[in-house]
């Protein structure tokens, strides 16, 4: 097992460097100079010139691919020409934010998406599976910046029990932090939350009416032993894969939350550095969410053997 | 059928309560609208107290606050409040005034001009001084170090810095000019501790230390800045305790945090959120007209608008006033005539009767007589904030002058890009910088700025560079340097080189108990100086 799991980490390398190498080509191949950008309006070509020169742009593109490379084997990610900073330092500072408001968020969905589905399930054609289905193909549906102002407008500005936007801080007491949090995770829950319970859903209902379970039952075996016991632990391999999808999904929805919220993570961080042209940071942002997307799905791998031990990690990674 | 009915009545009831709670959030307290000034608001409410912090909500993230590293006006604004340059525009912008210097002469040749140095003034504690007294020798490194190093030329022909005596420098220019002191109110030319930058190195930016009335207390990369009062500050006592600078990019969401309390005040409210603040019975909104001009650049050597006669029909056919009425329904610009704006202290309103009217009529007439009767092909090019205008613009050319101008949005990167290679047959962009008209019309007409953002249609005309030249090395008397200065505009508005769009308004939101601040022109904040000392009022 721990031997496969290298391999797999092995394997990642190829992956890591296509990654790597595709987003060096389309940051450059997007027209706008980061030089320009970063002097603002009001320089002259003459100090953009120096300034391409500082920045090491006026070479040509194949030394400058070289370089990025060469860095990167050396676990350099570079240094952000806004920040002035080695990228690195820039995505570690940010990075536990994401992830706090991430693992929130997915918390969040799990305890509310996976019971809803089950109810949803063992209660099929009644009132709650018609609710929560509604309110799934209303949560899927719903853009995230349109929720996050609705949610905002109504629990910050309407009633004004939580803050609208920031991140808070340690300093201010646990509280601030976990004030500041709830919005936010909400606003990122909602889709996966919505997934979780359509797929929990299907997923029991092709269970429920096997055998097996009938057997449980007519054991005599309490109905919340059949369910919780015997029907979710089976039902539970294709919400593996989808969890993995959309935890891989959600660091994209972090991109769009955290903009919304001024939550201070990786995926402001990103979007202000394509605004800025900040290339250095946009290729090693992508590449850090990369190794991060894969990462997950080899957990996903991994844990798809305790939950069905019928599965088995192969060498081909087929898992 | 039953079942699906059912859904279908849950649905709508779901819908109909979602509904319900929206109208709840947006229907809150209706009042009129205020148009309020900062002087009146504090006479209403009486003496002024000390203590509070004042949270301020900057739209984007403040990266840097190196006065020779910093990019952007956001930054500028936490800038100010922690140092101080040598002398400052006062908040109507009318004239420059003492600051950390006390008073200035200028030599015969404009080309040294002599300052006298305020003698109390001490540097905030930091890492690596205990707040010593402020020198000469301190004003010539920070001063030599930004005409050397800025990012963004906030110096320019600077050639060295001389000590004189413990409270007094001379600063040698290349060439005479008279926009210096326009130059020196920027924030990248505040007065640092040689200890400070030379100790932090990269890192000064987020721990910069000045001589204002408020030091860095902690800086949250990306999320805000805070200062606390620094009780070693030469000019009137704070009385706020602090203040908290808040990154929030989104402008809906900086309304509802505005409304919400989560901050005090926003400076650059647009478009709907001016109504939204307008109608909250807590907040005022506070205008002036700004320092902004929003134009239509037309290429002047390359394709149809290189004809003098096709510029002239392509200005005949934009009716700017209802462009700027349809792009601003909320209020927020009116219509510009020059380019320069109001508040500048060149602004010749005599010459606004020279911009011709709308008139589509001599418009066709013109693009006739140039030999285009059915119109032609074209590219529009703007930033997506700007869509809105070209949108109108283009239907105004296609109507008028059968002229298809497709709009070509693009990110501010590639709209730089193209525009100041002089790729872009039409344009439309915004313009702001100092008073000082040099800082507009050199920069967007003199033939030497042709390759950067500002000449981007490449206009050359030798007559207009020899008076933007006068304009800064013959005198420093402002009477004068302003007829020179409306002498250019008379000549570059009769060789059609813009379509003037919209003057903006600089708008301030803000809580009612925030007191005597003042919104500036120039949308700088400045919270503590001569004129203005901001309290809480609650």
């Amino acid at each position: 097992m721990l031997k496969l799991i290298f391999k797999r980490l092995f394997d990642l390398i190829p992956t890591l460097f296509v990654v790597a190498t595709t987003v060096f080509i389309i940051t450059r191949l997007i027209p706008g100079d980061p030089a320009a950008v970063l002097l603002g309006p009001q320089a002259s070509p003459d100090e953009i010139a120096k300034m391409r020169e500082t920045l090491g742009l006026n070479q040509p593109l194949y030394l400058q691919y070289v370089d990025f490379l060469g860095s990167l084997l050396q676990g350099d990610l570079g240094t952000s020409l806004g920040y002035n900073q080695p990228v690195m330092s820039l995505i570690m500072e940010r990075f536990p934010n994401t992830l706090l408001l991430s693992a929130c968020a997915l918390a969040l969905s799990l305890l509310i998406g996976i019971p809803a589905g089950i109810i949803s399930a063992t209660k099929q054609y009644s009132f709650w599976d018609y609710t929560v289905m509604i309110l799934s193909l209303v949560g899927v549906s719903m853009p995230i910046f349109w929720l996050g102002v609705m949610l905002v407008l109504y629990f910050s500005v309407h009633l004004g029990w939580l803050p609208a936007t920031g991140m808070g801080s340690l300093s201010e007491g646990f509280g601030s932090v976990v004030t500041h949090l709830i919005l936010p995770s909400i606003a990122l829950s909602t889709i996966p939350m919505a997934t979780f319970a359509r797929i929990t859903r299907s997923s029991m209902l092709e269970v429920i009416r096997q055998d097996y379970i009938k057997t449980a039952r007519a054991k005599g075996l309490r109905e919340f032993f059949v369910v919780w016991k015997h029907a979710l632990k089976n039902a539970m391999t294709p919400l593996l894969t989808v969890m993995g999808m959309q935890i891989s999904s959600m660091l994209g929805g972090a991109v769009l939350t955290e903009t919304i919220f001024s939550w201070p993570g990786m995926g402001r961080l990103v979007v202000d550095a394509i605004e800025n042209r900040d290339f250095v940071v946009v290729q090693g942002t992508v590449l850090f969410i990369a190794v991060i997307f894969v990462l997950i799905n080899l957990l996903v791998d991994i844990l798809y053997t305790v939950v069905n031990p019928r599965v088995k990690l192969t060498n081909k990674g087929e898992g | 059928m039953r079942k699906m009915l059912k859904a279908k009545a849950l649905f709508s009831s779901v819908m109909v309560v979602s509904m319900l709670a929206l109208a709840a959030c947006g229907g809150q307290g209706i009042a009129p609208a205020q148009d309020a000034k900062g002087g009146d608001q504090q006479q209403a409410a009486g003496q002024p107290k000390d203590g509070g912090v004042l949270k301020i909500g900057l739209s984007s993230t403040a990266k840097t606050l190196d006065p020779i590293a910093y990019t952007g006006a956001y930054e500028s604004n936490i800038i100010r409040s922690i140092g101080d340059t040598l002398v400052r525009y006062t908040n109507d912008l009318s004239k420059i005034e003492p600051s950390l210097a006390t008073e200035w002469k200028v030599s015969d040749d404009m080309k040294v001009y002599t300052f006298k140095l305020q003698d109390n003034v001490y540097f905030q504690p930091g890492k690596y001084q205990d707040g010593r007294k402020m020198t000469a020798e301190d004003v010539k490194y920070s001063l030599e170090r930004s005409a050397k190093q800025s990012a963004l030329k906030r110096l320019r022909g600077v050639e060295k810095v001389e000590v004189i005596s413990e409270n007094e420098v001379a600063i040698h220019l290349d060439a005479p000019n008279a926009a210096l002191l326009a130059m020196l109110t920027d924030g990248g030319n505040i007065i640092v501790p040689r200890e400070e930058v030379e100790g932090w190195k990269d890192q000064f930016g987020t721990h910069l230390v000045g001589t204002g009335p408020f030091m860095i207390d902690k800086f949250n990369q990306d999320d805000s800045v805070n200062l606390k009062r620094s009780d070693k500050y030469w000019g009137p006592k704070p009385h706020l305790d602090g203040v908290e600078f808040k990154f929030i990019t989104d402008a809906n969401m900086m309304t509802n945090a505005l409304r919400s309390g989560d901050i005090d005040m926003v400076t650059d409210v647009k478009g709907q959120n001016r109504a939204i603040i307008e109608k909250d019975q807590n907040l005022n909104l506070q205008t002036k007209p700004g320092l902004s001009i929003e134009y239509m650049g037309l290429n002047q050597i390359e394709g149809p608008t290189k004809d003098k006669k096709v510029r002239e029909a392509i200005r005949l056919a934009v009716d700017v006033e209802g462009l700027v009425k349809g792009v601003f329904k909320w209020g927020g610009a009116e219509k510009s005539f020059l380019p320069l704006p109001k508040a500048s202290w060149g602004y010749d309103s005599s010459l606004e009767a020279a911009v011709p009217a709308f008139d589509p009529q001599k418009a066709k007439q013109l693009l006739a007589e140039a030999g285009y009767p059915d119109g032609f092909k074209t590219e529009l090019y703007v930033i997506a904030s700007r869509v809105p205008q070209a949108t109108i613009a283009a239907q105004q050319l296609k109507d008028n002058l059968n002229i298809d101008a497709e709009i070509k949005t693009v990110e501010w990167g590639t709209f730089s890009d193209i525009v100041a290679k002089g790729k872009a047959p039409l344009y439309i962009m915004g313009w702001s910088w100092y008073p000082d008209p040099d800082f507009f019309l050199y920069q967007m007409f003199h033939s030497k700025q042709i390759g950067s953002l500002g000449n981007g249609y490449a206009y050359s005309n030798p007559e207009v560079d020899k008076l933007l030249e006068r304009a800064t090395a013959e005198t420093t008397d402002e009477a004068k340097r302003k007829e020179l200065y409306s002498q250019a505009m008379k000549q570059i508005n009769d060789d059609v080189v813009h379509v003037e769009l919209g003057l903006l308004d600089v708008a301030t939101g803000m809580k009612k108990y925030v007191q005597d601040y003042q919104v500036r022109a120039d949308s700088s904040i400045f919270l503590v100086n001569s004129e203005t000392n901001v309290w809480l009022n609650k």
